[in-house]
């Protein structure tokens, strides 16, 4: 009996040992970090309905922040780069979630009815849309501007997340010669290629979050 | 001469940008560009002659409330450019950027301009102009408030050209000079940074910080991945001078060989400096962790336990198993008293080698734990002592009970001191195995103040006398034990193997810091140490005279071997060049920071595995799970490109990489694959974690 209670304590020990070791190491807070696993959110989406990560479970998902007056967004709007990106990759399977994370009142915010006019007038194709005015998905994916893409692979993890393409302008003309990261990291993953490039910095508009 | 730039054009990009929020459903009708940014160009002199530079300012002036951005935006926004159009054989130089602002807004952190920024350029003049030049420039801008406009300007300037030296320009003399003086100078000091786990930090020495009072700094990179450009600048002040903490970039890339940016440095009262500095890293890394001091000490507690069931100390262990039979059945008190002298040794020994270490450091060596070991005489003098001890064991001499403390006198009781020195020698054999929580422990150490550093290696001494003492404390334990006969004598020479075990591989390490043309010497310094030990042993039973005699030829002899060793040097800088190319079936390059850096701008996946021929667990993790066909294949499978570093001898850019990983010593194994953090392995493989670590990248 003593003994075991003694060797309780042994194995308890090296156990908080090891917690400790392992969070020193781990970087703090569940935000997203590529090549672990995306973090799991619920968001609500135009139609009111709750979306969450695990709905799309074995599919790849593509996350899209946008803003409807930044003139980065409207580059890749305007020049139909964007809704072409859509359209190809959700008819291959991939899931395409478009996020708007301003708050109310700033540029970028949209009620669920301009949202639904957005999405008509651009022509545009996403999955669906997701509303976060309070900003809690947009600091969980450390997304800090528009167009801020992240691209999450089938079993979950986050493969990709940053910038749309190579070139940081707002004219339209770019768009062509740019090197789009997230149309090759969907290449490489339909193709079991690793995604070439991971991590980049977005580049954009910054995202009007709410006042903390 | 200052010359009115033509109209602000509205570009075609701002123009749809200004459709296409006018369309959104809330539309908030932006301001023009042209509102919001004017753009001048003025030269400094009113005219320009052949051959001579001319500096140029773009002056814009930013509407309140908004701002524009530096040559490293942060998180958003865009970089202001120039784009020249110059007469033929004109050049323009790079751009000088004013100090920028550190704009932060809800998480998010821009570098920029409100108010009025002039960039200055530097444009080269040829030979062989006419009457007047014209140059013009295309500046565009993006200018953000809480929404964001493109703008563009076309500008120009219509020059007279003058055959000898340019007419000044008495207007233009008040702006250029204000303009220079919101420009970082270069630094007269030099500036260090360490990059660890969280934080990046630049050390600015007090040399910079004369005459500001309760100095305050913040920095500019100029690469965009190093730090978060919305962190909040920390500072420390020491003697040495400021220390800045910002956080590093989530998702950021390795260690920068050097860094560049803008440092600026604030006193109260307003007093304002700013440098272009270029730091690189610091020798040292100031005190960073993830632990509390009580946590390093608990993790150096247990790692000391568990490196009780390491190889290394299996020989000494042995014996001292061997001796605690012998005293199994002795006084309670007495037993106490010698597992009280052991732990002593242990302890003590363990302090001296950290503070040894820390002395060393201070000094200026960069150094890490196991650092005795990259010293060839150490490795030598260690052979030695362990083949002395093996041959005793064996019979050929009895030292009493200092070597050991089973050296002969079976049925003696071994002396305190000899007690003592067996805690000495399990610390000394200890070093070249790692166990698990140790190297995290140490890493701590070697960056805390040196009180806590000191404690961490007496607790680490602890831990690994900790089981010993309990036992020998203990009446049940010793009742374990079977009694002292005849058995022992056999036992005892058969644990000189282990011994000669040990001293092959020390030998081995030997010719790895020396090289084989060197260590021929203290080679034959083993047979003068077998020697010495054999003549003692043979002259015990001799007369009075006899044995004297005995004694100073075998401590003669002993001090020649001695000799031998101390005239070992370890081969040229670096060590012996690293065991790069194939090994067993892994085909590894040699590591270096600069190989590293640049297979990760090729964006390909890297192993790294740092590791010394004297590290016995990095050797037996080669051995069972580095060199095995699974993990052989799954590396060749995703094209992982496999870089070694050898410490075997002392080599300090090693040691400076395992400091950012807030460690002091090898083994140290990474796996980076795309382009976020590195995966940092455990200590101790085995091929399944190794495997399960790649499949998960």
């Amino acid at each position: 009996m003593r003994a075991s209670i003694k060797v309780l304590i042994v194995a308890a020990a090296i156990v908080s040992a090891a917690a400790i070791e392992r969070a020193a190491a781990a970087p703090s807070g569940a935000v997203a970090t590529v090549g672990e696993p995306a973090p799991v959110f619920s968001a609500p989406d135009i139609a009111g309905k709750a979306v969450r990560l695990g709905d799309y479970a074995g599919k790849t998902v593509v996350l899209e922040w946008t803003n409807n007056g930044c003139p980065f967004v409207g580059k890749h709007y305007n020049s139909g780069n964007m809704q072409a990106l859509q359209q190809k990759y959700t008819a291959a399977g991939v899931v395409w979630l478009t996020i708007a994370s301003s708050s109310p009142g700033e540029q970028g915010y949209v009620t669920p009815a301009e949202a639904k006019a957005d999405l008509t007038r651009w022509h545009a194709a996403p999955s669906d849309y997701l509303l976060d005015p309070d900003g809690t998905l947009g600091h969980l994916y450390r997304a800090r501007a528009t167009p801020h893409m992240v691209v999450i692979e089938r079993a979950g993890r986050l493969v990709y997340m940053g910038a749309i393409d190579d070139k940081p302008s707002t004219s339209l003309a770019d768009v062509k010669t740019a090197h789009n990261y997230v149309a090759a990291a969907l290449d490489a993953l339909s193709a079991g290629q690793p995604v070439p490039v991971a991590s980049t910095r977005a580049y954009g508009c910054s995202i009007k979050y709410k006042d903390e | 001469m200052r010359i009115a730039a033509s109209p602000v054009g509205m570009s075609a990009f701002a123009a749809l940008a200004f459709l296409f929020s006018a369309l959104s459903a809330r539309a908030d009708d932006p301001p023009a560009p042209s509102d919001l940014v004017s753009a001048e160009l003025v030269a400094e002199t009113a005219s320009i002659a052949a051959g001579k530079k001319l500096w140029v300012d773009l002056q814009l002036a930013i509407k309140p409330g908004w701002h524009i951005y530096w040559r490293n935006p942060g998180d958003s926004g865009l970089p202001t450019t120039i784009d020249w159009k110059l007469p033929a054989g004109f050049l323009p130089g790079s751009t000088l950027w004013p100090v920028p602002e550190h704009f932060v807004q809800n998480g998010v952190g821009n570098y920029g301009y409100a108010g009025t920024a002039d960039l200055l350029v530097p444009i080269t003049i040829p030979d062989g102009l006419g009457e007047a030049v014209r140059l013009e420039a295309e500046a565009s801008w993006l200018v953000c408030a809480d929404i964001c406009v493109p703008g563009t300007s076309e500008l120009s300037l219509r020059l007279p050209v003058v055959a000898h030296d340019p007419s000044p320009d008495p207007a233009a003399a008040p702006l250029f000079a204000s303009a220079r003086a919101r420009l970082p100078t270069p630094a007269p000091f030099e500036t260090r940074f360490t990059f660890g786990q969280r934080d990046f930090r630049l050390l600015v020495p007090a040399a910079a910080l004369a005459g500001l009072r309760n100095p305050t700094a913040m920095f500019f990179p100029d690469s965009d991945s190093l730090i978060d450009a919305a962190g909040a600048p920390r500072f420390r002040s020491h003697d040495d001078g400021l220390e800045l903490a910002l956080p590093r970039a989530a998702g950021g890339a390795a260690a920068p060989a050097t860094v560049n940016g803008v440092l600026t440095l604030r006193g109260e009262g307003g007093a304002e400096r700013a440098y272009d500095i270029s730091a690189n890293p610091a020798p040292t890394a100031p005190s960073e962790s993830g632990f509390a001091w009580w946590q390093a000490l608990l993790l150096a507690f247990i790692g000391g336990v568990v490196l009780n069931a390491m190889p290394c100390v299996f020989p000494i262990l042995s014996l001292k198993i061997l001796s605690a039979a012998q005293q199994a059945h002795g006084h309670r008190l007495e037993r106490a008293y010698y597992g009280l002298a052991y732990t002593a040794g242990v302890v003590a020994s363990f302090a001296a080698l950290g503070g040894g270490l820390l002395m060393l450091r201070a000094a200026g060596n960069t150094l890490g734990w196991g650092f005795q070991l990259q010293s060839p005489v150490f490795v030598a003098v260690l052979a030695y002592l362990l083949f002395a001890m093996g041959l005793s064991l064996s019979g050929v001499a009895e030292f009493g009970a200092s070597l050991g403390g089973v050296g002969g006198r079976l049925a003696g009781r071994p002396r305190l001191l000899g007690t003592f020195f067996t805690g000495v020698l399990t610390t000394v054999v200890a070093t070249p195995c790692s166990a698990p929580f140790m190297a995290s422990a140490l890493g701590f150490a070697l960056i805390a103040p040196p009180l806590v550093s000191i404690g961490v290696f007496v607790a680490l001494g602890l831990g690994l006398a900790a089981p010993y003492l309990a036992a020998s404390l203990s009446d049940r334990w010793q009742r374990l034990l079977p009694k002292s006969g005849a058995w022992m004598d056999f036992v005892k020479q058969l644990l000189a193997f282990p011994l000669y075990g040990t001293v092959a591989w020390l030998l081995w390490v030997l010719l790895q810091e020396v090289g084989p043309g060197e260590a021929l010497g203290s080679l034959f310094g083993l047979v003068l140490v077998g020697f010495a030990v054999w003549i003692y042993g043979k002259t015990r039973l001799a007369r009075p005279t006899g044995r004297s005699l005995g004694t100073g030829v075998a401590a003669t002899t002993g001090v020649a071997a001695l000799f031998l060793a101390a005239s070992l040097t370890p081969m040229a800088a670096g060590g012996p060049p690293a065991r790069a190319g194939t090994q067993g079936g892994l085909n590894y390059e040699a590591f270096t920071p600069q190989r590293l850096a640049a297979l990760r701008a090729e964006g390909k996946p890297v192993f790294v595995n740092l590791t010394a021929a004297w590290c016995v667990t990095c050797l037996v993790n080669e051995r069972v799970a580095l060199d095995t066909g699974a993990v052989r294949q799954a590396f060749a499978e995703r094209g992982i490109v496999l870089l070694k570093g050898d410490w075997t001898s002392q080599n300090p850019e090693i040691t400076q990489f395992l400091q950012q990983f807030g460690r002091s010593g090898v083994p140290l194994y990474l796996l980076y694959s795309g382009s976020g953090e590195p995966v940092v392995l455990p200590q101790i493989l085995t091929a399944a974690s190794v495997l399960d670590t790649v499949a998960k990248s």
